[in-house]
Protein backbone atom coordinates (compact mmCIF):
# COMPACT_ATOMS: atom_id res chain seq x y z
CA UNK A 1 0.00 0.00 0.00
CA UNK A 2 1.15 3.87 -1.02
CA UNK A 3 1.71 6.00 1.90
CA UNK A 4 2.93 8.62 -0.20
CA UNK A 5 0.49 11.79 -1.00
CA UNK A 6 -0.37 12.23 -4.23
CA UNK A 7 -0.26 15.72 -6.10
CA UNK A 8 -1.53 17.40 -9.48
CA UNK A 9 1.60 18.49 -10.27
CA UNK A 10 3.13 15.44 -10.64
CA UNK A 11 0.72 13.81 -12.64
CA UNK A 12 1.47 13.23 -15.93
CA UNK A 13 -0.41 11.32 -18.75
CA UNK A 14 0.45 7.08 -19.15
CA UNK A 15 1.77 7.36 -15.44
CA UNK A 16 1.30 3.59 -14.48
CA UNK A 17 1.09 2.46 -10.81
CA UNK A 18 0.38 -1.13 -9.96
CA UNK A 19 -0.32 -3.55 -7.03
CA UNK A 20 -1.13 -7.13 -6.67
CA UNK A 21 -2.95 -9.27 -4.53
CA UNK A 22 -4.36 -12.73 -4.51
CA UNK A 23 -8.23 -12.69 -3.57
CA UNK A 24 -7.52 -16.17 -1.44
CA UNK A 25 -10.98 -18.25 -0.61
CA UNK A 26 -9.94 -16.99 2.91
CA UNK A 27 -10.68 -13.35 2.17
CA UNK A 28 -13.61 -14.06 0.14
CA UNK A 29 -14.76 -15.80 3.15
CA UNK A 30 -14.07 -13.02 5.08
CA UNK A 31 -15.28 -10.84 3.01
CA UNK A 32 -18.72 -12.42 2.68
CA UNK A 33 -18.69 -12.27 6.32
CA UNK A 34 -18.37 -8.78 6.84
CA UNK A 35 -22.50 -8.69 5.46
CA UNK A 36 -23.73 -12.51 5.70
CA UNK A 37 -26.72 -11.18 3.57
CA UNK A 38 -24.28 -10.81 0.44
CA UNK A 39 -23.80 -14.37 0.93
CA UNK A 40 -25.23 -14.92 -2.79
CA UNK A 41 -27.56 -16.65 -4.64
CA UNK A 42 -27.18 -19.97 -2.53
CA UNK A 43 -25.95 -22.01 -4.82
CA UNK A 44 -22.09 -21.96 -3.83
CA UNK A 45 -20.50 -19.69 -5.97
CA UNK A 46 -18.54 -17.87 -3.77
CA UNK A 47 -17.88 -20.60 -1.39
CA UNK A 48 -16.85 -23.50 -3.22
CA UNK A 49 -15.35 -25.05 -7.17
CA UNK A 50 -18.39 -27.64 -7.09
CA UNK A 51 -21.10 -24.86 -6.69
CA UNK A 52 -19.06 -22.61 -9.02
CA UNK A 53 -18.75 -25.49 -11.56
CA UNK A 54 -22.89 -26.08 -10.99
CA UNK A 55 -23.66 -22.77 -12.67
CA UNK A 56 -20.96 -23.26 -15.39
CA UNK A 57 -18.01 -21.46 -13.89
CA UNK A 58 -14.58 -22.90 -13.73
CA UNK A 59 -13.73 -22.52 -9.96
CA UNK A 60 -15.22 -20.22 -7.37
CA UNK A 61 -15.33 -16.61 -8.17
CA UNK A 62 -14.64 -13.47 -6.49
CA UNK A 63 -18.13 -11.72 -5.60
CA UNK A 64 -18.22 -8.67 -7.65
CA UNK A 65 -18.58 -6.08 -5.07
CA UNK A 66 -15.36 -7.57 -3.57
CA UNK A 67 -13.72 -6.62 -7.06
CA UNK A 68 -14.96 -3.38 -6.47
CA UNK A 69 -13.41 -3.23 -3.73
CA UNK A 70 -10.25 -4.38 -4.83
CA UNK A 71 -10.31 -1.71 -7.26
CA UNK A 72 -11.35 0.97 -4.96
CA UNK A 73 -8.22 0.45 -2.80
CA UNK A 74 -5.79 0.80 -5.47
CA UNK A 75 -7.23 3.96 -6.41
CA UNK A 76 -7.30 5.25 -2.79
CA UNK A 77 -3.70 3.98 -2.51
CA UNK A 78 -2.39 5.49 -6.02
CA UNK A 79 -3.74 9.01 -4.70
CA UNK A 80 -3.38 9.09 -1.02
CA UNK A 81 -5.32 9.98 1.94
CA UNK A 82 -6.06 13.75 0.64
CA UNK A 83 -7.03 12.63 -2.89
CA UNK A 84 -10.73 12.57 -3.73
CA UNK A 85 -12.36 9.22 -5.81
CA UNK A 86 -15.24 11.45 -7.59
CA UNK A 87 -16.59 8.88 -9.57
CA UNK A 88 -15.36 4.69 -10.04
CA UNK A 89 -17.06 2.76 -13.18
CA UNK A 90 -16.57 -0.83 -13.83
CA UNK A 91 -17.61 -3.04 -16.57
CA UNK A 92 -17.02 -6.65 -15.04
CA UNK A 93 -15.83 -8.88 -18.46
CA UNK A 94 -14.91 -12.09 -17.00
CA UNK A 95 -15.51 -14.21 -13.48
CA UNK A 96 -12.41 -13.09 -11.14
CA UNK A 97 -10.92 -16.53 -9.88
CA UNK A 98 -10.56 -17.00 -6.14
CA UNK A 99 -6.86 -17.73 -6.23
CA UNK A 100 -5.68 -15.98 -9.48
CA UNK A 101 -2.69 -13.55 -8.83
CA UNK A 102 -3.60 -10.50 -10.03
CA UNK A 103 -1.92 -7.20 -11.24
CA UNK A 104 -3.96 -4.28 -10.74
CA UNK A 105 -3.37 -1.10 -12.80
CA UNK A 106 -4.33 2.36 -13.02
CA UNK A 107 -3.22 4.54 -15.58
CA UNK A 108 -3.27 8.31 -15.88
CA UNK A 109 -5.32 9.13 -18.97
CA UNK A 110 -5.90 12.33 -18.39
CA UNK A 111 -5.39 15.22 -16.30
CA UNK A 112 -7.22 18.32 -17.12
CA UNK A 113 -7.64 21.98 -15.07
CA UNK A 114 -11.55 22.07 -14.41
CA UNK A 115 -13.96 24.80 -13.22
CA UNK A 116 -14.30 22.70 -9.79
CA UNK A 117 -10.68 21.84 -9.22
CA UNK A 118 -8.21 19.54 -10.78
CA UNK A 119 -9.16 16.02 -11.99
CA UNK A 120 -7.42 13.14 -13.26
CA UNK A 121 -8.79 10.35 -15.14
CA UNK A 122 -7.48 6.81 -14.60
CA UNK A 123 -8.33 3.39 -16.45
CA UNK A 124 -7.94 0.54 -14.05
CA UNK A 125 -8.02 -3.13 -14.20
CA UNK A 126 -7.31 -5.99 -12.75
CA UNK A 127 -4.91 -8.57 -14.86
CA UNK A 128 -4.49 -12.43 -14.59
CA UNK A 129 -1.73 -14.61 -15.28
CA UNK A 130 -4.07 -16.38 -18.49
CA UNK A 131 -3.70 -12.68 -20.23
CA UNK A 132 -7.07 -11.69 -19.05
CA UNK A 133 -8.61 -8.74 -18.16
CA UNK A 134 -11.49 -9.56 -16.05
CA UNK A 135 -12.14 -6.01 -14.52
CA UNK A 136 -11.85 -2.85 -16.31
CA UNK A 137 -13.20 0.36 -15.86
CA UNK A 138 -12.16 4.25 -15.07
CA UNK A 139 -12.01 6.54 -12.42
CA UNK A 140 -12.25 10.61 -11.92
CA UNK A 141 -10.11 11.55 -9.19
CA UNK A 142 -9.48 14.83 -7.36
CA UNK A 143 -5.94 15.27 -6.39
CA UNK A 144 -4.42 18.61 -4.01
CA UNK A 145 -2.29 21.01 -5.21
CA UNK A 146 1.26 21.71 -3.74
CA UNK A 147 1.39 24.74 -1.34
CA UNK B 1 14.04 -3.88 -42.55
CA UNK B 2 10.67 -2.37 -44.17
CA UNK B 3 8.54 0.19 -42.65
CA UNK B 4 5.25 -1.00 -41.51
CA UNK B 5 2.04 0.89 -40.77
CA UNK B 6 0.10 -0.43 -37.95
CA UNK B 7 -3.50 -0.32 -37.32
CA UNK B 8 -5.90 -0.69 -34.50
CA UNK B 9 -8.32 -2.83 -36.43
CA UNK B 10 -11.16 -3.12 -33.67
CA UNK B 11 -11.76 -0.44 -30.54
CA UNK B 12 -15.17 0.83 -29.79
CA UNK B 13 -15.87 4.39 -27.49
CA UNK B 14 -18.28 5.75 -25.69
CA UNK B 15 -19.66 7.36 -28.79
CA UNK B 16 -21.88 4.61 -29.98
CA UNK B 17 -20.39 1.45 -27.94
CA UNK B 18 -22.41 1.18 -24.51
CA UNK B 19 -20.41 -0.61 -22.74
CA UNK B 20 -17.26 1.24 -23.70
CA UNK B 21 -15.50 3.92 -21.59
CA UNK B 22 -13.04 5.34 -23.11
CA UNK B 23 -13.76 8.55 -25.75
CA UNK B 24 -12.19 9.11 -29.37
CA UNK B 25 -10.21 11.86 -28.33
CA UNK B 26 -9.11 9.94 -25.20
CA UNK B 27 -7.64 7.58 -27.50
CA UNK B 28 -6.59 9.95 -29.16
CA UNK B 29 -4.35 11.58 -26.49
CA UNK B 30 -3.55 8.55 -25.55
CA UNK B 31 -1.77 7.16 -28.51
CA UNK B 32 0.32 10.53 -29.02
CA UNK B 33 1.42 9.37 -25.49
CA UNK B 34 2.77 6.00 -26.65
CA UNK B 35 4.58 7.19 -29.09
CA UNK B 36 6.86 9.37 -27.21
CA UNK B 37 7.58 6.26 -25.32
CA UNK B 38 8.54 5.05 -29.06
CA UNK B 39 5.49 2.63 -29.91
CA UNK B 40 4.46 3.22 -33.75
CA UNK B 41 0.26 3.53 -33.71
CA UNK B 42 -0.53 5.40 -37.39
CA UNK B 43 -4.52 4.69 -36.92
CA UNK B 44 -7.24 3.31 -35.41
CA UNK B 45 -10.94 1.99 -36.85
CA UNK B 46 -13.81 2.75 -34.63
CA UNK B 47 -15.94 -0.79 -34.77
CA UNK B 48 -18.51 0.07 -32.33
CA UNK B 49 -21.24 -2.80 -31.84
CA UNK B 50 -24.23 -3.47 -33.81
CA UNK B 51 -24.33 -0.16 -35.89
CA UNK B 52 -22.84 1.72 -38.16
CA UNK B 53 -23.30 5.83 -38.31
CA UNK B 54 -22.29 6.92 -41.67
CA UNK B 55 -22.93 10.87 -40.76
CA UNK B 56 -20.05 10.83 -37.74
CA UNK B 57 -16.94 12.20 -39.07
CA UNK B 58 -13.97 12.54 -36.78
CA UNK B 59 -11.26 14.22 -39.35
CA UNK B 60 -10.83 17.33 -37.15
CA UNK B 61 -9.39 15.25 -33.99
CA UNK B 62 -7.70 12.69 -36.66
CA UNK B 63 -5.69 15.80 -37.70
CA UNK B 64 -5.49 18.20 -34.64
CA UNK B 65 -4.03 14.65 -33.12
CA UNK B 66 -2.36 13.40 -36.45
CA UNK B 67 -3.73 9.93 -36.32
CA UNK B 68 -6.03 8.26 -38.42
CA UNK B 69 -9.30 7.46 -37.29
CA UNK B 70 -11.57 5.27 -39.80
CA UNK B 71 -14.99 3.69 -39.37
CA UNK B 72 -16.15 0.37 -39.51
CA UNK B 73 -18.52 -2.10 -37.56
CA UNK B 74 -19.12 -5.09 -35.33
CA UNK B 75 -22.00 -7.07 -36.20
CA UNK B 76 -23.04 -10.40 -34.87
CA UNK B 77 -23.97 -13.24 -36.73
CA UNK B 78 -24.93 -16.98 -36.08
CA UNK B 79 -20.77 -17.69 -36.06
CA UNK B 80 -19.98 -14.83 -33.39
CA UNK B 81 -18.84 -11.31 -33.95
CA UNK B 82 -17.51 -10.16 -37.63
CA UNK B 83 -15.44 -6.65 -38.36
CA UNK B 84 -17.07 -4.94 -40.88
CA UNK B 85 -14.75 -2.33 -42.77
CA UNK B 86 -16.29 -0.51 -45.97
CA UNK B 87 -19.64 -0.39 -45.16
CA UNK B 88 -21.67 0.59 -47.88
CA UNK B 89 -25.50 1.96 -47.62
CA UNK B 90 -26.77 -1.48 -49.34
CA UNK B 91 -25.90 -3.36 -46.72
CA UNK B 92 -27.26 -0.94 -44.05
CA UNK B 93 -29.97 -1.58 -45.95
CA UNK B 94 -30.09 -5.54 -46.44
CA UNK B 95 -29.08 -6.23 -42.82
CA UNK B 96 -30.95 -4.78 -39.69
CA UNK B 97 -27.23 -4.42 -37.81
CA UNK B 98 -29.27 -4.81 -33.98
CA UNK B 99 -30.05 -8.44 -34.94
CA UNK B 100 -27.53 -10.44 -32.86
CA UNK B 101 -27.71 -13.39 -35.34
CA UNK B 102 -27.40 -12.42 -39.26
CA UNK B 103 -26.31 -15.16 -41.57
CA UNK B 104 -22.77 -14.80 -41.46
CA UNK B 105 -22.63 -16.14 -45.31
CA UNK B 106 -24.42 -13.45 -46.36
CA UNK B 107 -22.83 -11.39 -44.43
CA UNK B 108 -19.82 -11.71 -45.64
CA UNK B 109 -20.92 -12.55 -49.28
CA UNK B 110 -22.68 -8.98 -48.88
CA UNK B 111 -19.50 -6.88 -48.05
CA UNK B 112 -17.55 -8.62 -50.05
CA UNK B 113 -19.71 -7.94 -53.03
CA UNK B 114 -20.47 -4.02 -52.08
CA UNK B 115 -16.91 -3.61 -52.00
CA UNK B 116 -16.19 -3.69 -48.44
CA UNK B 117 -14.07 -6.41 -46.64
CA UNK B 118 -15.37 -8.88 -43.36
CA UNK B 119 -13.05 -10.48 -40.59
CA UNK B 120 -14.23 -13.00 -38.34
CA UNK B 121 -13.78 -11.39 -34.83
CA UNK B 122 -12.16 -12.99 -32.02
CA UNK B 123 -12.07 -15.90 -33.57
CA UNK B 124 -10.45 -18.02 -30.36
CA UNK B 125 -13.10 -16.97 -27.75
CA UNK B 126 -15.80 -19.01 -27.14
CA UNK B 127 -19.67 -18.93 -28.28
CA UNK B 128 -18.69 -15.07 -30.01
CA UNK B 129 -15.54 -16.43 -32.08
CA UNK B 130 -15.90 -18.84 -35.38
CA UNK B 131 -13.21 -21.94 -33.97
CA UNK B 132 -15.72 -22.65 -31.79
CA UNK B 133 -18.57 -22.44 -33.92
CA UNK B 134 -16.52 -25.21 -36.41
CA UNK B 135 -15.52 -27.35 -34.26
CA UNK B 136 -18.58 -28.02 -32.17
CA UNK B 137 -21.07 -27.03 -35.57
CA UNK B 138 -19.02 -28.00 -38.38
CA UNK B 139 -19.80 -24.55 -39.98
CA UNK B 140 -18.40 -23.83 -43.12
CA UNK B 141 -14.97 -21.62 -43.35
CA UNK B 142 -15.75 -20.19 -46.19
CA UNK B 143 -16.57 -17.35 -46.70
CA UNK B 144 -14.36 -15.98 -44.28
CA UNK B 145 -10.89 -15.16 -45.63
CA UNK B 146 -9.37 -13.02 -42.71
CA UNK B 147 -10.10 -13.87 -38.83
CA UNK B 148 -8.61 -11.55 -35.91
CA UNK B 149 -6.42 -13.49 -34.43
CA UNK B 150 -4.46 -11.66 -32.09
CA UNK B 151 -7.16 -9.70 -29.78
CA UNK B 152 -6.84 -7.64 -27.08
CA UNK B 153 -9.69 -8.98 -25.14
CA UNK B 154 -9.03 -12.38 -25.21
CA UNK B 155 -6.75 -14.72 -23.63
CA UNK B 156 -3.43 -16.23 -24.12
CA UNK B 157 -5.28 -19.44 -25.18
CA UNK B 158 -7.80 -18.07 -27.10
CA UNK B 159 -5.50 -16.43 -29.20
CA UNK B 160 -3.29 -19.03 -29.76
CA UNK B 161 -6.26 -21.28 -30.72
CA UNK B 162 -6.93 -18.72 -32.56
CA UNK B 163 -3.58 -19.32 -34.63
CA UNK B 164 -3.98 -22.91 -34.87
CA UNK B 165 -7.12 -22.65 -36.26
CA UNK B 166 -6.05 -20.08 -39.30
CA UNK B 167 -2.69 -21.90 -39.79
CA UNK B 168 -5.06 -24.95 -40.58
CA UNK B 169 -7.54 -23.24 -42.78
CA UNK B 170 -5.29 -20.77 -44.57
CA UNK B 171 -6.91 -17.84 -43.02
CA UNK B 172 -4.98 -14.09 -43.25
CA UNK B 173 -4.99 -12.89 -39.51
CA UNK B 174 -5.15 -9.56 -38.41
CA UNK B 175 -4.79 -8.18 -35.11
CA UNK B 176 -7.25 -5.64 -33.17
CA UNK B 177 -7.18 -4.49 -29.08
CA UNK B 178 -10.72 -5.12 -29.14
CA UNK B 179 -10.85 -1.49 -27.18
CA UNK B 180 -13.01 -0.64 -24.37
CA UNK B 181 -11.06 1.45 -22.27
CA UNK B 182 -8.28 4.24 -23.35
CA UNK B 183 -4.87 2.41 -21.86
CA UNK B 184 -5.71 -1.15 -24.21
CA UNK B 185 -6.20 0.77 -27.71
CA UNK B 186 -3.42 -0.39 -29.94
CA UNK B 187 -2.51 -3.17 -27.20
CA UNK B 188 -2.74 -5.27 -30.55
CA UNK B 189 -2.38 -4.11 -34.04
CA UNK B 190 -2.02 -4.86 -37.89
CA UNK B 191 0.66 -4.52 -39.82
CA UNK B 192 0.63 -3.32 -43.39
CA UNK B 193 3.36 -2.67 -46.00
CA UNK B 194 1.40 0.58 -47.22
CA UNK B 195 0.45 3.55 -45.97
CA UNK B 196 -3.48 3.47 -44.80
CA UNK B 197 -5.30 7.08 -44.76
CA UNK B 198 -8.58 5.65 -45.88
CA UNK B 199 -11.24 3.11 -45.38
CA UNK B 200 -10.49 2.65 -49.21
CA UNK B 201 -7.10 1.96 -48.71
CA UNK B 202 -7.89 -0.20 -45.48
CA UNK B 203 -9.50 -2.59 -47.23
CA UNK B 204 -7.45 -2.84 -50.67
CA UNK B 205 -5.03 -3.54 -48.32
CA UNK B 206 -6.96 -6.23 -46.45
CA UNK B 207 -7.86 -7.86 -50.36
CA UNK B 208 -4.16 -7.98 -50.84
CA UNK B 209 -3.19 -10.57 -48.04
CA UNK B 210 -0.41 -8.88 -47.23
CA UNK B 211 -0.75 -8.01 -42.89
CA UNK B 212 -0.19 -9.74 -40.09
CA UNK B 213 -0.76 -9.37 -36.18
CA UNK B 214 1.47 -7.34 -33.99
CA UNK B 215 1.09 -6.74 -30.19
CA UNK B 216 2.15 -2.78 -29.33
CA UNK B 217 5.42 -3.87 -27.78
CA UNK B 218 6.53 -5.74 -31.03
CA UNK B 219 6.87 -2.27 -33.11
CA UNK B 220 9.14 -0.42 -30.43
CA UNK B 221 11.72 -1.12 -32.96
CA UNK B 222 9.84 -1.89 -36.31
CA UNK B 223 9.14 -5.36 -36.55
CA UNK B 224 10.41 -7.85 -38.86
CA UNK B 225 8.58 -10.10 -41.49
CA UNK B 226 6.89 -12.98 -39.72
Amino acid sequence: MSEAQRYFEDVDLGDEYAESMTPTPELVRDFLALNPARGGPGDGRFTSDEGARSIGMRAAIVPGVMSMSIISRLVEDWMGAEGTLHSLDVSYRRPVLQGDELKLQALVTDADETPEGPRVKLDVYMENARGERPLQGTAVVELPRKA
Amino acid sequence: MPDYYYFDLHSHSTDASDDAGGTVEGYLKWIVARRKKGYKIDGIVLTEHRQFDPTVDYTDLAEQYGVAVLKGAEVETDIGHVLAYGVDPRFTSQFDLSNVSLPYQDVFNAMYDYGGFAVGAHAGRPRIGLEEHYRLRGVSVPPVKVVEQLNGGSNDEENGRALVFAKEHGLGRVGGSDAHFVSAIGRCLTAFRRPIRSIEDLVQELKSGEFFPVTVEQTLAGHGDE
